[in-house]
């Protein structure tokens, strides 16, 4: 699956997306466990962030599967 | 309800609408000031992540419609460094009557602010 960073996480994941290869399904829980891994410290972001799947808002109990777009969107801040 | 959706690095222009059916049009255009957390500035730099952006701005002017009923709805976004004084966003919204005209653009940037995927990213500094 693929994940992509916004704004503020950008700069801390350092980079604009990255491949995750995840066998089944993972939950939203389980997605941020990864990240903290790949990038200690970002577990920080997680209260304030909520995630999409292929471009909507995902429910707190979805499971990510191979394949779905994911994205880490932080307080939005448009207009 | 029509929808027109924009989201473009280049500069917003204003756009005439006068729907059919619609004898209201009350337009909002957000401009960035001079000013951004207490400091002077040149620009703002956005980013969205657009195709979901898209889709949320359709998402909450649908939902925003069933209360407020407008004919027609134009949401123009900028991404990308808009210096100071220029239009970062253009809202129109068309109605029958004023009332759901203002209502919609209200409720609509309200929610614009809540949920869709588009972020001030920096505050480009005046330089002295």
């Amino acid at each position: 699956m693929k994940v992509k960073f916004f704004s503020q996480l950008q700069s801390a994941a350092g980079c604009e997306e990255l491949s995750l290869f995840v066998p089944g399904g993972i939950t939203g829980d389980e997605l941020w466990r990864l990240l903290e891994e790949k990038i200690p410290g970002f577990g920080r972001y997680k209260n304030s962030t909520r995630l999409a799947r292929n471009f909507v808002y995902a429910e707190p109990d979805a499971v990510f599967h191979a394949g779905d777009e994911i994205a880490l969107i932080p307080p939005v801040s448009g207009g | 309800m029509e929808i027109e959706i924009l989201i473009t690095s280049q500069p917003l222009v204003p756009v005439k609408t006068t729907p059919e059916g619609c004898g209201a049009v009350v337009e909002f255009a957000g401009i960035v000031r001079g000013e951004e957390d207490g400091g002077v500035i040149s620009a703002l730099e956005y980013q969205a992540y657009q195709p979901m952006a898209e889709r949320e701005i359709e998402r909450l002017a649908r939902e925003i419609n069933v209360e407020h009923p407008c004919g027609f709805v134009r949401v123009h976004h900028r991404i990308g460094i808009v210096p100071v004084g220029e239009t970062a966003i253009l809202l129109q919204a068309a109605s029958r009557h004023r009332g759901a005209a203002f209502a919609f653009a209200s409720a609509f940037m309200d929610r614009l602010k809540q949920d869709v995927p588009i972020w001030k990213i920096r505050a480009i500094p005046v330089v002295p």
